[in-house]
């Protein structure tokens, strides 16, 4: 069964008069556990892909549904309950909070979770611990290298235990060995039973995922299944207790038990 | 980490725009709380002076009679019918419960006597009590009475009796001396005779009776109905009337202070939310990206409202507590160098500081709820696109 279902879906921006299709009947489905890339060239809709499926905006036509939940049918604030309980997004400009330490960036999205197991401080520890920040949970974003901060970024994206991670461009703004250390981590999440929609430019990139799909001009023009590339997974195991990858690697992703449906 | 420590992460964040904002409101509430006190503090001498002023409420006989005018006062007929008020009644006037606020009680019996073949009005008084309560007298010569045989006299009257202090006027067999001459008044009393009153009830055979008594009540605490009330009750068969033209001007000199301060202090008020206003508006566009990351991860409408209105929340408060202390201890450096005719005094009013407290968290929260329910409703993915 998809988790995630696309039916004829259609963005379209108006501007005074003008009207500019950002995606154009689209249909896709993804199922639970997969790993998939999205490639095109800018401004081909990859990022309003990514919005509408994660319920930061809404299809203009066309149904989008994750889990069951048919997003075209939920107000702002059932978006907002839906985007806390199962999605974790990773943005390509990071968007910590700069007054906020590490810890506490990653501890945001529990300040509105009504009901969470354990100390919230023990969960956000545990999620920079995924992805080998627990060492450095008291420093402001500003102390912290580019590859950190995508890093915290993801511990945020996670610490809820959301079973859709969406990443736009995590590694648009990162070196290319920072970069390989981010895919080290999403992999590590993917292994754990994590569904991954990457957003990429970069076709090396999206070799780690396990389908590719293409977009040109809000439409998708190619998917393909992709062999899964091992040399990153193979270099993590080579490197467990290296200080990027860290615990990533031991991570398991709890079964997801989650009860709350919403809708 | 919840919603109000992100809010107290913001205000310690961005100290120097909490300073201005707290600056800009507290000056509001303290220069509100300034005015309201001077207002207050101002209020209280006046009306202390304006109880001490002259009588303001009169105790008559009662009578079906036309009423007669007594030192521009409009008195009933005395001496007619009706049970007579004696000395005896200002023991009942000091038993009513608001008896802490009679400042004067001043007893009177007017009698007509023949001097030199010529009628004239004597008024029995007391003089230390008709002193306290006309303030205005003053002797163009002589001194005040300080014996049971001295007469004071009306400029009119010491003209019309060509006497001076010192010089004897003869009542029958007794002899009185004359103490002294009051300066012109302008009032009935410029014709009159003024004696002991102890002297004239014996003299005139009246007993203890009196004509009427004038009572000068601090008034600024009570209510001069429930007093009128409570001196008709303690006095059966006496005519209490409160004179209304002293209580009118008195009520008009609180009124006009309290709207003037009341006035600018809304108007203060207003300026110090539009600075807030303005401000926090200033302050979430600066902040939209952080709005849109926080809606991005699932914060809900409200609770990007909370966050905000918590913010404005703590500064008001804060602002408030700092307007407040402003207003209270500004008025003792300012007040003696502005107001020294005035013995103004500013004691902590704790209803003024919850006042003061209550109105900044109102005006901070008034003025941050527009730009917080602005910033909720932005779209997350517009508010993260605005780097």
């Amino acid at each position: 069964m998809s988790f995630i279902e696309l039916s004829n879906a259609s963005k379209v921006y108006q501007a005074s008069e003008d009207k500019y299709a950002a995606l154009n009947n689209i249909s896709l489905t993804i199922g639970s556990g997969e790993f998939v890339a999205v490639m095109g060239p800018s401004g081909s809709g990859k990022s309003t892909l990514l919005s509408i499926i994660g319920g930061l905006s809404r299809a203009s036509s066309g149904v989008v549904s994750v889990d069951g939940i048919d997003l075209t049918g939920l107000g702002p604030n059932r978006l907002a309950d839906f985007r806390r309980e199962y999605v974790g997004f990773v943005f390509q400009s990071f968007y910590l909070v700069p007054y906020l330490t590490a810890l506490e960036n990653v501890m945001l999205p529990l300040a509105v979770q009504p009901r969470v197991n354990g100390t919230r401080k023990d969960r956000a520890l545990t999620a920079l611990g995924k992805v080998g920040m627990d060492g450095k949970s008291q420093r402001l974003p500003s102390q912290l290298s580019g590859g950190e901060q995508e890093r915290v970024a993801i511990a945020r994206a996670l610490v809820n235990q959301p079973p859709l991670i969406l990443a736009d461009e995590p590694t648009g703004n990162l070196d290319t060995r920072t970069g390989n250390h981010v895919l080290d981590v999403l992999a590590g999440l993917h292994a754990g039973g994590h569904t991954i929609v990457m957003v990429t430019h970069n076709e090396e990139n999206a070799r780690r995922a396990g389908r590719l799909v293409e977009i040109r001009d809000g439409e998708i023009v190619n998917e393909r299944a992709l062999p899964l590339d091992k040399g990153p997974r193979d270099a993590l195991h080579v490197r467990p207790e290296g200080p990027e990858c860290a615990d990533v690697c031991k991570f398991v992703f709890r079964e997801r038990t989650r009860a709350i449906r919403l809708g | 980490m919840n919603l109000i420590e992100i809010a107290a992460h913001n205000i310690r964040r961005k100290k120097g725009r909490t300073f201005f904002l707290i600056s800009g409101l507290a000056i509001g509430i303290g220069a509100a709380v300034a005015l309201t006190s001077i207002g207050d503090a101002m209020n209280r001498e006046v009306m202390h002076s304006l109880d001490e002023f002259g009588a303001n409420i009169l105790v008559l006989p009662a009578s079906e009679d036309l009423p007669l005018s007594y030192g521009g006062l409009t008195v009933s007929a005395v001496n007619t019918g009706g049970r007579m008020l004696t000395t005896d009644d200002e023991r009942r006037i000091r038993s009513i419960q608001n008896n802490q606020n009679i400042s004067t009680i001043a007893p009177k019996l007017l009698v007509v006597a023949k001097i030199k073949g010529k009628k004239v009005l004597v008024a029995g008084v007391d003089f230390g009590a008709e002193f306290r309560l006309k303030k205005w007298w003053r002797l163009s010569a002589g001194m005040k009475p300080d014996r049971s045989g001295d007469i004071l006299l009306g400029r009119d009257a010491a003209a019309q009796f060509k006497v001076s202090p010192g010089d004897v006027i003869l009542f029958g067999k007794d002899k009185l001396r004359v103490s002294g001459v009051l300066d012109s008044t302008g009032s009935q009393d410029d014709g009159l005779l003024f004696a002991d009153i102890r002297w004239v009830q014996q003299r005139f055979n009246k007993g203890n009776a009196v004509s009427l008594i004038e009572l000068s009540a601090l008034c600024s605490g009570c209510p001069i109905g429930d007093m009128v009330s409570q001196l008709s009750s303690a006095l059966p068969g006496a005519r209490v009337v409160a004179v209304k033209e002293t209580m009118e001007l008195k009520m008009q000199a609180m009124h006009y202070f309290h709207k003037f301060s009341l006035g600018i202090s809304v108007l203060l008020l207003i300026v110090a939310g539009m600075i807030i206003f303005f401000a926090m508006t200033a302050a979430v566009r600066e902040r939209v990206q952080e709005v849109g990351l926080f809606r991005a991860i699932g914060f809900r409408t409200g609770h990007i409202i909370l966050v905000l209105l918590t913010e404005a929340f703590f500064i008001s408060l804060l602002a408030g507590g700092v307007g407040y202390a402003i207003g209270i201890i500004s008025p003792r450096f300012i007040a003696p160098y502005l107001m020294s005719a005035y013995n103004l005094t500013f004691p902590f009013n704790p209803l003024l500081a919850a006042a003061a407290l209550i109105a900044s968290v109102i005006v901070g929260l008034a003025a941050g709820i527009y730009p917080a329910v602005r910033a909720s409703r932005l779209d997350p993915v517009e508010a993260l696109r605005m780097l």
